[in-house]
């Protein structure tokens, strides 16, 4: 009996890590000019993002791997990942499948058993979805509705093929593949992703919405997302991502570009849940994610909203340009970490616009034997005049044999910069707890009550389905950390 | 003429140095060879490395430099004027303990004050004290970068101050290095080892000037290169004050400290002039109940550069640490700081709070600021801030509404921004000096720009003015 209910708690550490059997069709382990070529071949790329591709990998050949981020791990072997899986579909679909009718209905399981269903029913929540699993795009919904509006949201593949000006003119432009080691692979070996397009003056009628998931042994996801926002556009876009459990580390390096242009603005939202490995730290997804928008318009603006609770290594730092004038970016972030995670996130706010503005909210939970490290980078270029700044980094320690690190860089090069940075640590302590049990709070309540505070001003931002998800995930987390 | 710009001409100059040291015991010159290559192995950093970020070594690594020898001051009794410039820059009822580009003049007046009972000379310490004496100095975190290892390898003469447990020094220690026009290529290598051991108390103030901090010639520099270390006893108390105002020198600095339990640890860094500056706090914590203060301030004007890097390692618990710094920066100014603070797993109940401010006077100056707080333990207090501005518009407009002129408020603002800092002292005669010093650097500011320049300099002008007018009585 006590192994039973043992186990019900073990399966309630991390639920989405059921693997799917379903037929794959997949590259044999390795990279090389020639799976790079091969890769191309099989998603049929036009000539530009071949040589994106090509270029892009034999850099990446003459880069080294980053160490300067605040995480160990051991040395990755590059040769030993698979490049490419995809759902095997019919015969004739080279390119994936035509229709939502087309998917494996075994994958529409899936979908269905993570909550995601991609039928009809997902009108009433008004949220148009793309799932990437493993490798490529498997469905979008809601295309007619968004076609009306002139929105064009597809997977990458699909805009290749059917809107190259649009994508080989932003593609590559504002994480250029030169710009780190991470970057240089996605962009040789990117497989799909998704694509964005809002027509000038379109404010999106749908929150869009991907859903990124990792099946097959031995892969890794290099996924790509690009979005457009046209003058005086607007869309608010989501972004999850599961994993199965698995003893290996998987490998997880994506990059997704923004762009908007005058009076544009995007709000880009994750809830990242990969596996995060066991107690002991053994497999997980190694997260390795460039995220970067650039505000090119004046009055523009880009926020960017994270929960990041899964992953064993998070290597990431969503970042804005601010190039137009007035343009405005802003990060909030709440990182959970607990076992043996590592997250290393933070942000990069470079303001080289007049009254440019930027505000970086981060909270940093770490639990267990877990390391959270905040780094980011507030940049005031000499052209930034009268930008302004102001960061606050928060971390919660939960048991004593965790690490909270805040690393802020503040670079000032102009005098009428106002820059602030602030940073505080606290933690859960069994006097919290016994406070509000003996005002009749259970404890569950009681923890969840205190993430709620702490983490108010982020979730917040979220779009509502999402920040009960959030509050849910953390709670599940954290359960059995505190007391 | 030596560069320090390669390994290889630092190994140069230690063998030079090494035959210079025949003299001495073996164990020295092993115990000197040891501390230089531990500092070399790493190599000559770049900006590429995370602690050299922001300061490139570039200006003082292309420039040559005359290693100075011999370990007293031979150039017969000092000028009577000089003497009196120099004692009246003294701390109240200070012992001077004056070096003369890099060499020590015991005969300076004063300095026969100084008891043999805790007051020797490196070299003397070197003869006297044995291998396990120099080890525990070596060890200190700290040492194996690259300055603090080229000191202890190429120091050729300096201070060693032990203390007797329970010792109260009533006078307060005045270390000067002057640098005189007659060696303007000089590399100073000078090291300062304090033992405060239990109970005892002592405070310490170490200035380095030029002969040319009121002349507004530009010269060529000289080079300082310091390590000064302490080492705290239960209950020790010590304060440290430290001045850098050489305008056109090259600074590099080094500081070590060890603190027991229950000891208190006071320092100010001040730094008011150098071409370049780059200077290393370290501080670390061994045992329960003791308490450190990093403060500082840094104003910048003309091309300076100045860079502090302070790290306090909290290894156990019931500690505190508590830090503020400033700096003003006018003209090309680049200010770099960068605060580390570790609270280790066992540091359980400690607090440290970290703080620094900017004000940034000239559209052409650079502030790059990055404070740390690496937290492993969870029954912790700590914070950190920083904050980057100019001048804020509703201070000077509430001043300006009380018929205070525009120049004049922005004045008064500077003063107050500096003055938070200053008057944190909790010294009397510490804060009245280091007040004095900033007065100073107002004042030379004042002197190097012509009125006519735009709001800043007419600004700091006027705050000069003001207070020359305030001293006239």
């Amino acid at each position: 009996m006590a192994e039973i209910v043992k186990e019900n708690l073990t399966d309630r550490e991390y639920k989405y890590g059921f693997e799917t059997i379903i037929e794959t069709d997949q590259f044999p382990m390795g990279l090389s000019e020639d799976v790079v070529n091969k890769i191309a071949d099989k998603r049929n790329d036009p000539q530009f993002v071949r040589d994106f591709r090509l270029k892009a990998y034999r850099h990446w050949l003459t880069l080294k791997e980053p160490t300067w981020a605040d995480v160990r791990y051991p040395k990755i072997d590059f040769q030993g990942i698979r490049y490419y899986s995809a759902p095997k579909s019919k015969p004739d679909g080279a390119t994936g499948p035509a229709s939502l009718a087309d998917i494996d209905p075994e994958l529409i399981e899936t979908f269905n058993k993570l909550g995601i269903p991609l039928g009809e029913q997902k009108r009433l929540t008004g949220v148009a979805i793309d799932v990437v699993f493993d490798s490529v795009s498997v469905g979008t919904s809601h295309q007619e509705e968004l076609a009306a509006a002139g929105v064009i949201f597809c997977s990458l593949t699909e805009a290749i093929q059917k809107h190259p000006e649009i994508v080989e003119k932003h593609l590559g432009k504002i994480v250029p593949y030169k710009d780190n080691y991470y970057a240089a692979l996605n962009s040789a070996v990117f497989t799909d992703g998704s694509f964005v397009y809002i027509p000038k003056g379109v404010r999106c009628p749908l929150d869009l919405s991907t859903y990124f998931r990792i099946n097959a042994k031995e892969t890794g996801q290099f996924e790509r997302t690009l979005i457009v926002a046209e003058a005086g556009s607007y869309v608010s876009y989501l972004e999850g991502c599961t994993a199965p459990m698995r003893d290996e580390n998987q490998l997880h390096a994506a990059v997704v570009e923004l762009i908007t242009f005058d009076d544009a603005e995007i709000k880009y939202s994750t809830v990242q849940n990969w596996y995060s490995g066991d107690k002991d730290g053994r497999g997980g997804i190694y997260n390795f994610v460039t995220k970067r928008g650039l505000c090119q318009g004046t009055n523009s603006k880009i926020s960017w909203t994270q929960v990041e609770s899964g992953s064993s290594i998070t290597w990431k730092y969503p970042s804005v340009i601010l190039q137009g004038d007035n343009s405005s970016g802003e990060f909030y972030s709440v990182a959970l970490t607990n076992h043996r995670m590592q997250a290393d996130t933070g942000t990069k706010m470079v303001h080289i616009g007049k009254n440019t503005s930027s505000r970086i909210i981060s909270k940093g939970i770490s639990c267990d034997q877990s390391r959270n490290t905040y780094r980011g980078q507030v940049k005031i270029l000499p052209s930034a005049e009268s930008a302004r700044n102001y960061s606050q980094c928060d971390s919660m320690l939960v048991g004593d044999q965790c690490t909270a690190n805040t690393h802020p860089y503040l670079e000032v090069k102009n005098k009428s910069a106002i820059v602030e940075h602030e940073a505080t640590t606290s933690k859960i302590s069994g006097d919290h707890i016994f406070y509000m049990k003996s005002r009749g709070v259970d404890e569950e309540g009681a923890v969840s009550l205190l993430l709620h505070g702490f983490c108010k001003e982020v979730f917040k931002t979220l779009p509502l389905e999402f920040s009960i998800e959030a509050v849910k995930l953390l709670e599940m987390k954290l359960e059995g950390s505190v007391g | 003429m030596t560069t320090f710009s390669t390994i290889q001409s630092i190994q140069e100059a230690w063998s030079v140095r090494k035959t210079g040291l025949q003299d001495t015991r073996r164990q020295t010159i092993e115990r000197r060879e040891r501390a230089i290559n531990l500092a070399l192995a790493k190599g000559i950093p770049n900006t590429r490395d995370e602690e050299w970020k922001y300061t490139s070594l570039r200006p003082l690594i292309d420039r040559q430099f005359d290693l100075i020898d011999g370990l007293r001051h031979d150039g017969g009794p000092v000028d009577g004027s000089l003497v009196a410039r120099i004692n009246a820059r003294l701390a109240v009822n200070a012992i001077p303990i004056v070096f003369i580009n890099g060499r020590l003049d015991l005969s300076w007046p004063g300095s026969e004050a100084l008891d043999s009972d805790y007051f020797r000379t490196l070299s003397e310490a070197e003869l006297e004290e044995d291998s396990t004496f120099w080890d525990e100095w070596q060890s200190t975190q700290g040492m194996d970068q690259l300055f603090a290892g080229i000191n202890a390898g190429l120091a050729h003469e300096g201070v060693v101050l032990v203390l007797n447990a329970e010792q109260f020094l009533k006078r307060p220690i005045h270390i000067i290095h002057l640098a005189t026009k007659d060696h303007p290529n000089a590399a100073r290598i000078n090291r300062v080892v304090v033992s405060v051991p239990e109970l005892a108390d002592v405070i310490v103030y170490e200035e380095f000037i030029s002969m040319d901090v009121l002349s507004l010639k530009p010269r060529v520099g000289e080079w300082t290169n310091s390590l000064t270390q302490f080492k705290l006893g239960p209950k020790a108390k010590c304060a440290y004050y430290r001045i850098v105002s050489s305008p056109n020198s090259f600074h590099t600095g080094s500081v070590t400290a060890v603190l027991d339990r229950d000891s208190q640890l006071d320092t100010f860094s001040l730094a008011i002039g150098s071409r370049f500056a780059r200077i290393n706090i370290d501080v670390k914590f061994t045992a329960p109940g003791a308490e450190c203060t990093l403060d500082g301030l840094y104003l910048l004007q003309g091309e300076e550069h100045v860079d502090h890097h302070t790290t306090v390692d909290h290894t156990v618990g019931n500690c505190k640490t508590n830090q503020l710094y400033k700096g003003i920066l006018a003209d090309k100014g680049r200010a770099v700081f960068n605060g580390k603070i570790y609270l280790r797993k066992d540091a359980q109940g400690s607090e440290a709070y970290q703080s620094n401010k900017n004000l940034l006077l000239s559209s052409e100056a650079e502030v790059d600021t990055k404070p740390q707080l690496e937290i492993d333990a969870n029954d912790v207090k700590a914070t950190h801030g920083a904050a980057i501005g100019s001048i804020n518009p509703a201070e000077l407009f509430y001043l300006r509404s009380r018929c205070i002129g525009e120049a004049e408020a922005t004045a008064m603002l500077c003063h107050g921004f500096a003055e938070e800092c200053v008057m944190k002292v909790k010294d009397d005669d510490a804060r009245a000096l280091l007040r004095d010093r900033v007065r100073e650097w107002f004042k030379l500011f004042a002197l190097t720009h012509s009125p006519s320049d735009p709001l800043t300099t007419k600004v700091i002008d006027l705050a000069a003015r003001k207070i020359l007018n305030e001293e006239k009585p």
